[in-house]
C-alpha cells in the first residue's frame, strides 16, 4: 500500500501539467477511445493547463499591483481579485480530485438513472470544474481525500436533482427539447429562486401577467442594451477597468497604457487558453453521451448542458446587462465584502439565468432575484477566496500578487458553501453529507410533483411565459 | 469559403462542442469553411458578412445572416434535422 501511495505522490509532485494530462489519457482509454485519440485529448487539457499558467503571470505581475494600489487609494477592503470563471475551471481540473471526479460521477450518474432516481444525465464534463473547486475545499479543510471526493459528488448530485425538478419549466422558457440544467453554477442559484418565487406571489407588484403575444425583440433600446454594448464584451470591460486602476492607482502615462492593454489581454487570453482544456474534454464527454444513449434507449432521459444554452432569453439578456453596474457598485459597499468583481463581470447574464427561468420570464421578479443574489454571490466568493488561493497555488497557478487573494464570483455558489461547511462538522462530517445526498434524492421526487402539479396549473390559466 | 460564426454564453465551452460537430460534418461534405468561436454579444460584429450563424441557445433577436440554433448538436436530439437545415443554408 505504501509503494503505492509514493508512486501516486511522485506523479502528483510531477506538476499537474504532466500528471492531469497522463490521467486525462487512462480516463479516454476507459472511455473507450481509441489510444491516440486518448492521447490527444489528454494532452490538448495539458496544453490548456500550460497555457493559463502562462497568462496567470500577467495577473501576479502586472494586474495584482496595480489593483493593490487602488484599492488602496480608494480605501477599499477588496483584497480579492475575481479572476474570471477560467482560470478557476484550470484549477479545478488541476489536481488528482478533478480528474477523479469525472469517473466517479460519470458513474454515479449511471447508477442513479439505473435505478431511476434521476432522468438527468450529466455529459457538460468541463463544468465539473465546480464539483472539483467543492472537493478541493474540503480537502484543504480536512486533508481528506475520500471526504473531498463526497462533497465534490454531493454538489453533482444536487445539481441532477435540481435540474430534475426545473427539467420541464427550463424546457418550456428556454424553448429547446430533451435538455435539463445540472450545471454547478445555474442549479446552484435555483433553490434561493424558488423560495423567493413563493413570497412574491403574495406581493401585487411582482404578479403574473398574461402574455398578450409571442415576445418579440424590444426596438426601443433601454439602458441596459447600452451598458451591454461596453461592459459586456470582454475586450472593452478589460480596456475600461485597466484604465480606471491605472488612473487611480496615480500611474503615468506608459503605466496606465500598460495596466490598460494588459488588462485587456488577460480578460482574452484566460478563455482563450481554457479553450484547450475544453477541447481535451469533448472526446471524453461525447463517449459518456453515447454510452447512455445506448443502454438507457427506452427511457426519456433530460440531457444536461451548460447554463450558456439559456442566455439567449430576452430577459436574461437586458437583465443580465443591467446587473453589471450593480455587481461593481455592490461590491464597493458591501460590509464583508472582499471581492472585487472582473473577470465574470462580462458574464453577469448567468448569474440571472436561472432566475429567468423559475419566475417564468416574469422581469420584475428576475430584476428583485438578481439584486437579493448578488451579495450572496460576493460573500461566498469572498468567504472562498482564501482557499481557492491556496487550491490555485496547490495547482502550480499563482494568480495573484502578494498580500492578495484570487477568486471567483464563479464560486459565489450555494453548492460549494453548504457541502464544505457540512463536511468541516468533526467527525460526522461525511454521515451529514451521506444524509443531505439521500435528502434530495428522494425530497427531489416530491418536489419534482409538487412544480408538475404547479407548471401544470399555471400553463392553464397564464400560459408558458409571464411578463 | 463560408464563413459560419458559432456564439454561446462565454464563447468558450458549448461553442467549442458545436464547433466539433459542425467542422465534422463539413470536412465530410467537403464544404470548405472558416468558422469563428464567439459570445452571443460579439455577434453583432459579424452579422451580415457571414454565410451563417449557429448559436448553442435559442435566440430571439433578428439578425441579417441565417441563423440556426446548434443546441440539438448538445443534446443529440433531432441532431440529423439541423444537419439538413444547415446544409440546405451552406449549400442552397
Amino acid at each position: 500500500m505504501q509503494v503505492v501511495m509514493d508512486v501516486i505522490s511522485y506523479i502528483v509532485d510531477l506538476g499537474s501539467y504532466i500528471f492531469v494530462p497522463m490521467l486525462m489519457c487512462l480516463i479516454g482509454l476507459l472511455f473507450g477511445l481509441k489510444f491516440p485519440k486518448a492521447l490527444r485529448a489528454g494532452a490538448t487539457v495539458g496544453v490548456g493547463l500550460v497555457g493559463v499558467s502562462i497568462v496567470s503571470t500577467l495577473t501576479s505581475q502586472s494586474l495584482g499591483p496595480v489593483i493593490n494600489e487602488m484599492v488602496k487609494v480608494l480605501n477599499l477592503n477588496l483584497t480579492a481579485i475575481d479572476v474570471g470563471g477560467s482560470p478557476a475551471a484550470a484549477v479545478g481540473f488541476g489536481g488528482l480530485l478533478g480528474a477523479s471526479l469525472i469517473v466517479i460521477i460519470i458513474f454515479v450518474n449511471i447508477v442513479m438513472v439505473a435505478l431511476k432516481l434521476t432522468n438527468t444525465v450529466n455529459v457538460d464534463v468541463y463544468n465539473f470544474w465546480y464539483f472539483a473547486i467543492t472537493a478541493g475545499f474540503v480537502q484543504i479543510l480536512t486533508g481528506s481525500f475520500w471526504l473531498a471526493i463526497l462533497a465534490g459528488v454531493t454538489h453533482a448530485i444536487l445539481g441532477l436533482k435540481v435540474a430534475d425538478i426545473m427539467a420541464h419549466r427550463t424546457q418550456q422558457i428556454i424553448g429547446i427539447e430533451a435538455i435539463a440544467i445540472p450545471h454547478g453554477f445555474a442549479a446552484a442559484s435555483a433553490p434561493l429562486f424558488l423560495l423567493l418565487d413563493k413570497v412574491y406571489d403574495h406581493i401585487p407588484f411582482l404578479a403574473h401577467r398574461k402574455m398578450e403575444e409571442e415576445y418579440e425583440e424590444e426596438t426601443k433600446k433601454g439602458i441596459g442594451h447600452y451598458i451591454g454594448a461596453i461592459f459586456g464584451e470582454r475586450i472593452y470591460l478589460g480596456l475600461i477597468m485597466g484604465m480606471f486602476f491605472g488612473i487611480v492607482a496615480g500611474y503615468d502615462f506608459k503605466g496606465i497604457a500598460d495596466v490598460t492593454i494588459k488588462t485587456a489581454a488577460l480578460m482574452e487570453l484566460f478563455p482563450t487558453m481554457v479553450k484547450m482544456l475544453v477541447n481535451g474534454l469533448i472526446p471524453i464527454s461525447n463517449q459518456a453521451k453515447q454510452f447512455f444513449t445506448k443502454h438507457f434507449a427506452d427511457r426519456e432521459l433530460y440531457i444536461g448542458l451548460d447554463s450558456a444554452v439559456t442566455i439567449g432569453h430576452p430577459v436574461t439578456i437586458s437583465v443580465g446587462f443591467l446587473m453589471i453596474p450593480v455587481f461593481m457598485i455592490v461590491a464597493a459597499v458591501l460590509p464583508g465584502n472582499t471581492t472585487l468583481p472582473l473577470g465574470e463581470v462580462p458574464f453577469a447574464a448567468f448569474y440571472v439565468c436561472f432566475a429567468t427561468i423559475v419566475h417564468r420570464a416574469n422581469r420584475r421578479r428576475t430584476i428583485v432575484s438578481s439584486l437579493i443574489f448578488i451579495p450572496i454571490v460576493l460573500w461566498i466568493s469572498s468567504w472562498a477566496a482564501p482557499m481557492f488561493t491556496e487550491l490555485a497555488h496547490n495547482a502550480n497557478l499563482t494568480l495573484v500578487a502578494q498580500n492578495q487573494q484570487a477568486t471567483t464570483m464563479a464560486l459565489g455558489n450555494l453548492f460549494i458553501l453548504i457541502p464544505t461547511l457540512l463536511a468541516e462538522i468533526p467527525v460526522v462530517g461525511a454521515i451529514a453529507l451521506i444524509v443531505i445526498d439521500v435528502a434530495v434524492i428522494f425530497g427531489g421526487k416530491a418536489l419534482e410533483k409538487y412544480y408538475a402539479k404547479e407548471d401544470a396549473k399555471f400553463e392553464e390559466t397564464i400560459g408558458i411565459e409571464s411578463l | 469559403m463560408k464563413k459560419i460564426v458559432i456564439a454561446c454564453g462565454a464563447g468558450l465551452a458549448t461553442s467549442s462542442m458545436v464547433k466539433d460537430k459542425v467542422e465534422a460534418i463539413l470536412k465530410q461534405k467537403g464544404i470548405a469553411f472558416q468558422t469563428m468561436q464567439c459570445t452571443l454579444t460579439e455577434v453583432d460584429n459579424y452579422d451580415g458578412s457571414v454565410d451563417l450563424i449557429i448559436t448553442t441557445m435559442r435566440v430571439r433577436k433578428k439578425y441579417h445572416s441565417p441563423v440556426l440554433s446548434g443546441s440539438a448538436y448538445l443534446s443529440g436530439v433531432n441532431e440529423d434535422e439541423i444537419t439538413a437545415k444547415m446544409l440546405e443554408i451552406l449549400q442552397g
